[in-house]
């Protein structure tokens, strides 16, 4: 990285750091998460490279910590409904806490991948890839053409195919 | 072998998605089979973006299709404000009875019975027989008035034959010909370019797809390797022929590679071993249903060291003294 980059970053971290995490802390129940957050954002900036001439590094940088905190909110909505869903199986089955953590990392995994997705698309996808139904079946469920059917689910397959993980 | 989705490039994720919605939409016609084949033959990025495509097909069957949906199947556009008043309260997906059984991997499109790696599955059918699948297997079962045939798209059966009522024949289908059961219990084997037959009582008569008047009565003990054109002249059955169905592999001074080669079958992952261990034997009988602990044992047991480059990649090679 030059110099000037770090110099502009550490710049960047002076002017903004506090009202992030303010902003993030009224946002977000709590201060812990907000510093976490805040943190993030600042990774993310130097990860992506600033625009050194940014006219609006306020907007571009708020753009970034709700994009991040969105994610957040995502992943521990995955996390709840999966606690939930788990407690819901017969204690026979309940997998065991590493199968847990490892299901849970999938989970997250795919949630992330297919989140972009229009609803829709996803829902068809979902109902394909988990429940195995056949393109005419959820055609019918979903009461739009085959056709449509595959155009979801070539859209979705390429989404996934291309998304980097 | 890193699988950067940059390196596959826009019109073969175009190719091998018409492929994946094609092979998941309809059973692929044998003709379609070898154009795929070739089509993943014919350039590695079409490879690596097929083994991508295989690789999303795994993680997706990790997940148990219920719970899955309840936790996927969140609403994702719903006000990202309201986040946290509707956790986990959206269900989009409503289950469908009787549906959830199947999965979908697109290897051999939505056949009627499955099993996962490392999974057996046994089934009565209809007319009394017994169906059972070794690992990562599929079949569709076609019975009708005339006909009790079974559609074997990948991977391995055990067949025990009932006497018939209706007096149909009882046929077995692969990409390389079929197989007319002589009231018998015999194994069949997809592999990717040919089919393997080992008969354990009576007989069997093989049909080559593409010279039925080939045909040949393969008799109780034998087995043999068959393409679409000719059969192989029969040898002995195999100790390990059938003895999966007990949940065994039987090992007699065989080459460790050749072992690793079986229980690869039953493990999702990676398993390699290097050109060091080419003089490692291996002698037993090891129970399939737990193929690390397999790993574990031969690491005790054989001048062999393991290392682990990832939960699921393990690389054997001879210890260094």
């Amino acid at each position: 990285m030059a110099t000037s980059t770090i110099q502009s970053f550490s710049q960047t971290y002076e002017n903004h750091h506090s009202w992030i995490y303010n902003w993030l802390c009224k946002k977000l129940a709590s201060h812990h998460d907000a510093a976490d957050l805040t943190q993030d954002t600042f990774v993310k900036v130097l990860q992506k490279d600033m625009p050194a001439d940014i006219i609006e590094p306020r907007a571009y940088l708020t753009k970034i910590a709700h994009d991040l905190m969105v994610n957040f909110y995502r992943r521990k909505s995955l996390e709840q409904a999966y606690i939930e869903a788990i407690s819901q199986l017969p204690e026979a089955i309940t997998p065991s806490s590493e199968e847990r953590l490892l299901l849970l990392e999938t989970l997250q995994e795919i949630d992330e991948m297919l989140t972009t997705l229009p609803d829709h698309v996803r829902e068809t996808f979902l109902l394909s890839q988990l429940d195995g139904m056949r393109y005419k079946d959820i055609a019918a469920k979903l009461n739009v053409t085959e056709r449509t059917v595959k155009r979801y689910m070539a859209l979705a397959f390429t989404h996934c195919l291309t998304f980097a993980a | 072998m890193s699988l950067n989705p940059a390196d596959i490039p826009e019109n073969v994720i175009k190719e091998v998605v018409v492929w994946l919605v094609k092979v998941q939409d309809d059973d692929l016609t044998t003709q379609e089979q070898q154009t795929l084949l070739a089509w993943r033959n014919e350039n590695q990025l079409h490879e690596l973006a097929w083994q991508r495509a295989e690789n999303l097909g795994m993680t997706l069957q990790k997940i148990p299709p219920d719970l899955g949906k309840q936790v996927l199947g969140r609403s994702a556009t719903m006000d990202r404000r309201e986040f946290a008043k509707h956790l986990g309260l959206l269900l989009t997906l409503v289950p469908i009875a009787g549906l959830s059984y199947k999965y979908a991997p697109w290897q051999a499109a939505l056949a009627d019975v499955k099993t996962a790696t490392g999974e057996q599955k046994t089934i009565q059918l209809a007319d009394g027989s017994q169906l059972i699948l070794n690992t990562d297997s599929a079949v569709d079962i076609a019975f009708n008035d005339t006909q009790r045939l079974l559609k074997l798209y990948r991977g391995e059966i055990y067949i025990k034959t009932a006497k018939d009522s209706a007096q149909r024949p009882f046929l077995v289908q692969t990409a390389q010909g079929q197989l007319h059961a002589l009231g018998t219990e015999f194994v069949v084997r997809q592999y990717s370019d040919y089919s393997y037959l080992g008969v354990i009582e009576s007989a069997v008569d093989v049909l080559p797809k593409d010279d039925p008047k080939q045909n040949q009565i393969i008799e109780k003990g034998q087995q043999t390797r068959f393409d679409s054109t000719g059969i192989e002249a029969p040898s002995p059955l195999d100790d390990n022929a059938n003895a999966w169905i007990n949940g065994v592999i039987y090992a007699d001074n065989m080459p460790l590679s050749e072992f690793i080669n079986y229980v690869k079958r039953y493990r999702t992952g990676v398993i390699t071993c290097d050109e060091s261990c080419h003089d490692i034997y291996v002698s037993g009988s090891f129970q399939i249903n737990d193929p690390d602990h397999i790993l574990q044992v031969l690491e005790k047991t054989r001048p062999i060291e393991i290392e682990w480059r990832t939960r699921f990649w393990a690389k054997l090679s001879k210890k260094q003294r």
